[in-house]
């Protein structure tokens, strides 16, 4: 009896340990992808920057109008906000993006250069509202809650609620999206894949000619992005398995939209959220069964 | 449960910015929910809603054109806003916040227009919204299309569709003229 005991202790000791490797694995993999999303959109930025100045069509006294003028730090804004400042401010993320490479993961140094990293892009991402994308939402997103729930000095249990965090708005925005689409007459119909492709903004050349050649794909895109992104979040119900396919489902759904329209930052951003879905999955296996 | 006290307030905070976003998926509860919207100052909710439920089917076109002393008018000009797709999109395209800005300008004109057609001050209402102004800014940006010293400018926005290879153009505003 007392060996089934130590036995039964033994196998629970080694679960969680592997379940706290897991877990440092699982962040330091979402901060990985976090960081590379960042980069990725600092260095389009960067290869954009005469927009951004006074004459520019993204000129903050335009787009961050209502904080111009409407708030007392006008001027300062305004600096932080021209075209040098938002020079700086890259210069800062992607030095520190860079650094981060090099530093032991989860050091102190680590956190408080990460912490660095996270706030200018969140500075970057207040300058304006117009122009900015799903991808955009995400970052912010998963930037707070690996801020708020792995830098603070949490306990490993608060990492956890991080994970279950990420994944939880993860399977929303898709499950959201999906069911949107369900109740839009176009969707069903099939009409919207058509009417998106055709378009030359979010649409290319081979996306055009596919869909007006063949009609019957553009209903059967339209419903299996419909499905794939409703049934998305029972990935979390089947274990580690069942969340790597739809995870591959997902990951190449977002490829797709990548290659033929032009989102490219989707790309980075939502898979940014996938190991957490993962983590869990895998977690929630011996629970559920 | 046995919960200590940082994590009871980590879990609702959790439950109820969940519960947040969920809500603020509603364009009604977005626009009637001053606390809501007090709470989201940071953009912490976002909205999941991608290309629903009316996916935008139409490319936007903002043209331009001038007017001399003599009142010689230049042909309409297309601002350079598209662009043909290209394999390294997948990878690196700076290029499409452009798109996106114009989207987002032009859909706030449009709101404005549908709201307040046929009223009076309908052209001062669009003159002041952030839209004209990121757009007029664009605008302004471009060379001049006569050879004249003084030249005023006049700019519409334009909504195509290209479904099945038939174009079809449908005017969406046209501003007045006004000094660059």
């Amino acid at each position: 009896m007392s060996k089934v005991h130590i036995s039964r202790t033994c196998i629970i000791a080694l679960h969680n340990l592997y379940m706290e490797i897991l877990l440092s694995d699982v962040y330091r993999l979402t901060i990985i992808l976090l960081a590379s999303s960042f980069a990725l959109k600092n260095m389009e930025y960067m290869s954009m920057i005469r927009a951004y100045s006074t004459e520019g069509v993204f000129s903050f006294r335009i787009v961050g109008s209502d904080v111009f003028y409407r708030s007392g730090y006008g001027k300062f804004f305004e600096r932080l906000y021209s075209d040098s400042g938002l020079k700086l401010l890259i210069t800062i993320s992607l030095t520190g993006i860079l650094t981060l490479v090099i530093i032991p993961f989860a050091s102190l140094a680590f956190k408080l250069i990460l912490t660095l990293v996270l706030i200018i892009n969140f500075l970057i991402h207040r300058r304006h509202k117009f122009g900015l994308d799903g991808a955009d939402q995400m970052n912010v997103l998963l930037s707070i809650t690996v801020l708020t729930f792995w830098i603070l000095p949490v306990s490993n249990t608060i990492q956890i609620y991080g994970i279950y965090f990420i994944a939880v708005q993860l399977s929303l925005s898709y499950l959201v999206a999906g069911v949107a689409k369900l109740f839009s007459t176009s969707w069903r119909s099939g009409q919207a894949v058509k009417g998106i492709f055709s378009t030359y903004m979010f649409g290319s050349y081979e996306s055009r000619l596919l869909t007006r050649r063949h009609p019957a794909v553009n209903q059967l895109l339209c419903w299996l992005t419909i499905i794939f992104e409703i049934t998305f979040p029972l990935g979390l119900l089947f274990g580690g398995t069942g969340a790597l396919i739809v995870l591959a489902i997902g990951f190449s759904f977002h490829l797709a939209n990548a290659f033929i329209m032009g989102l490219n930052d989707f790309l980075w951003s939502f898979t940014s959220f996938y190991p957490a879905f993962y983590f869990a999955a895998v977690n929630l296996e011996p629970i559920i069964y | 449960m046995d919960l200590s006290i940082t994590q009871w307030i980590y879990l609702v905070a959790m439950v109820a910015w969940v519960l947040c976003t969920l809500l603020w998926q509603f364009p009604k509860i977005r626009e009637n929910a001053p606390l809501l919207s007090r709470i989201n100052v940071l953009g912490i909710f976002p909205i999941w809603t991608f290309f629903s439920p009316n996916p935008g089917i139409f490319d936007v076109h903002v043209i331009y054109r001038d007017k001399d002393v003599y009142d010689t008018i230049s042909e309409w000009k297309e601002m350079e806003i598209l662009f043909p797709r290209q394999f390294i999109h997948g990878f690196w395209n700076p290029r499409k916040r452009n798109v996106k800005l114009i989207i987002d300008a032009v859909s706030d004109v449009k709101t404005v227009l549908g709201k307040y057609r046929g009223d009076d001050d309908l052209n001062s209402r669009i003159m002041l919204t952030k839209g004209f102004l990121v757009l007029l800014q664009g605008v302004s940006a471009m060379p001049k299309l006569l050879d004249a010293k003084h030249v005023i400018r006049q700019f519409a926005i334009i909504n195509s569709t290209n479904i099945n290879g038939h174009r079809t153009i449908v005017p969406i505003y046209e501003s007045q003229y006004f000094s660059i």
